[in-house]
């Protein structure tokens, strides 16, 4: 059941322009992202999934160009205006940081940061009145009190939520994620997600999150995208994950993570992530992989439909073969 | 003499913010001891308490009040002269979450293990020398890794290295404060093994802080979870991450992605 995308991704690649010398740092990335549907972006660091939000919104610092192609709502985004691309970001794409801190004033009030945009079109007091409502929707209490505050009087955990008010104001059709949680403590992420998922699923808005962590991901995520030195290497249903997860990377990122439920030996990947401009011809996780075989050092494996799910793995086939073992626990 | 490595009673910990607002109660009536050879997490959420406790044990921070042994002896938790805080050192090492904030960034790691090496054992200077290269073989880096400087690490060697370093002093008690946080899930779980397969090698007693409870799983025999300056429940890890006795402890764990995991909202929202 898929109609038009929201969001059309084809051939993505990110360089590090310096001169004459490009190094690559995201290579060739396609997906589609369907209107309300929420599609998680996981990978360790270096491996290019915050530089994909940000080629997306065109934000990348100068150094970086990107090539390929961004179709949002059939709109050929590398082909935008100044204007138009001003318009996307203020209503179109809402994009909610790792650190709340970093994008917000500290000179200026709650108040002012949240109706700024709204005051262009709307009354002081239409303003005012729109955002005690959001503040509300994500669950702050003394709303009226908070538009006079300035950020350093907030927690962490309230701020985000503030951040979170101001990027749904304007009701985008879009929201990207990077690390929302990430600086935040377990019970503060816990409840910053649940309002995020609630209020993106209440409103059918889609969402792109980009985290470390495969189990939030997949709580509130309809797919997950494992990104490894660059590349996509595996997609596929979220609610799926831990039953049929087939890329040997990441088997290995759910082996790595230590459980709250039980004490397992851990097994780690040896080495360390790799980046984008240290892949040679073959498969970018060649030098950590378990089942490595000659052909992986040589040829790059194309990302290819397996099991329900889509794969950049040579033994692939061999892997969904396989009864998925011990590890695989399901909740 | 005790059999425990560490022992802290009723420890307090107030901040003063001279005049400006209430003072913040930071540590209040803590205590709990450490077993020789044991591992055990103190765990909790920003504002717990829990890093100021690591560090009154290492005599960086003062206390306000209460009672600290290390290895059966009576420690001065008040401010600390050179030659105490060195003592100190001898007997408790801390390795931190950022790495590159204990090290030197213009000196080699080789250099770094060799200083220390010097300030804290009698060795002479090719012993040093040799000791650095088995240090860092130990926490599995080569000899190349003498001759780097911090910034040409990855994160997961640093950390390597400011495990090392702590070892050097031949220390068997180690506090470590979110030392695994910062690190990549694939490189954090190979730096969980290294600790605790020197741990056993080397009898190590640690104090692990942390706000991760499956790292807390994964390293600890005993844990304390601490909320708002205070204790809320100690216990074997197993006991209190299988069956908590406390409300708090629940709610912590239950926050914890895991497979299956759906966020809640904790809280009504009032308005």
């Amino acid at each position: 059941m898929t109609g038009q995308p929201l969001l059309e991704v084809r051939d993505l690649a990110v360089d590090h322009v310096d001169g004459n010398h490009r190094t690559p740092i995201l290579r060739g990335l396609s997906f589609d992202l369907q209107p309300a549907e929420a599609l998680g972006i996981v990978g360790e660091s270096g491996s290019g999934k915050s530089v994909t939000l940000q080629a997306i919104r065109r934000t990348l610092p100068r150094a970086l160009r990107a090539t390929g192609s961004i179709t949002v709502d059939g709109q050929d985004v590398f082909a935008m205006g100044a204007s138009r691309l001003r318009t996307w970001h203020s209503s179109g794409v809402a994009m909610i940081h790792q650190d709340p801190r970093a994008a917000i004033n500290p000179v200026r009030t709650i108040g002012d940061f949240l109706t700024e945009t709204l005051r262009r079109r709307l009354s002081k007091n239409e303003a005012v009145q729109r955002a005690l409502k959001q503040l509300r929707a994500v669950g702050i209490a003394n709303a009226e009190s908070r538009l006079e505050q300035f950020p350093h009087e907030l927690s962490g955990g309230l701020l985000q939520r503030v951040m979170i008010a101001s990027a749904l104001l304007d009701e985008p059709d879009l929201i990207m994620a990077d690390e929302p949680t990430t600086a935040l403590d377990v019970t503060t992420q816990q409840e910053v997600m649940a309002i995020i998922d609630e209020l993106r699923r209440e409103r059918g808005m889609a969402m792109i999150l980009v985290t470390h962590d495969l189990d939030l991901a997949a709580a509130v995520t309809d797919r997950v995208a494992t990104f490894y030195a660059g590349s996509l290497v595996e997609m596929g249903e979220s609610n799926d994950l831990h039953r049929n997860v087939l890329h040997p990377y990441t088997r290995g990122l759910l082996d790595s993570r230590p459980s709250v439920t039980a004490r397992e030996e851990l097994r780690p990947i040896p080495g360390r992530p790799a980046r984008a401009s240290e892949v040679g011809p073959g498969c970018a996780f060649v030098a950590r992989c378990p089942l490595a075989i000659s052909v992986c050092e040589t040829h790059a494996p194309p990302l290819v439909p397996e099991s329900g799910r889509f794969v950049a793995c040579h033994r692939v086939a061999e892997i969904a073969s396989r009864p998925q073992h011990e590890t695989g626990a399901s909740a | 003499m005790s059999d425990h490595a560490v022992n802290v009673a009723n420890l307090r910990k107030v901040f003063s913010r001279g005049g400006r607002g209430h003072d913040v109660v930071a540590v209040d009536d803590v205590s709990f001891s450490v077993a020789r050879g044991s591992s055990l997490a103190i765990v909790g959420e920003s504002g717990s308490g829990k890093t100021t406790c690591a560090r009154i044990i290492a005599g960086l921070e003062t206390a306000t009040s209460g009672q600290l042994e290390i290895n059966g002896q009576a420690q001065e938790t008040g401010r600390l002269t050179h030659r105490k805080r060195g003592q100190r050192a001898r007997d408790v090492q801390m390795v931190f979450q950022d790495p590159r904030a204990s090290l030197d960034p213009m000196q080699t790691v080789g250099a770094a293990l060799v200083e220390v090496l010097g300030q804290q054992t009698s060795l002479s200077r090719t012993e040093r020398r040799a000791r650095a290269l088995e240090l860092l073989d130990q926490v599995g880096l080569d000899e190349r890794a003498a001759e780097s400087l911090p910034r040409h690490m990855s994160g997961g060697q640093r950390q390597r290295v400011a495990i090392a370093r702590a070892l050097a002093a031949d220390t068997d008690i180690l506090i470590l404060d979110e030392a695994v946080s910062a690190l990549d899930v694939s490189v954090q779980a190979q730096v969980l093994r290294l600790l605790q397969e020197l741990r056993e090698i080397r009898q190590l007693t640690y104090v692990f802080v942390s706000h991760d409870l499956g790292v807390v799983r994964q390293i600890s025999d005993m844990c304390v979870v601490m909320n708002q300056g205070r204790v809320v429940e100690t216990g074997p890890t197993e006991r209190v991450l299988d069956s908590p006795a406390e409300q708090y402890t629940r709610e912590l764990i239950s926050a914890v992605p895991g497979p299956g995991w759906v966020p809640r909202r904790r809280k009504v929202s009032v308005g």
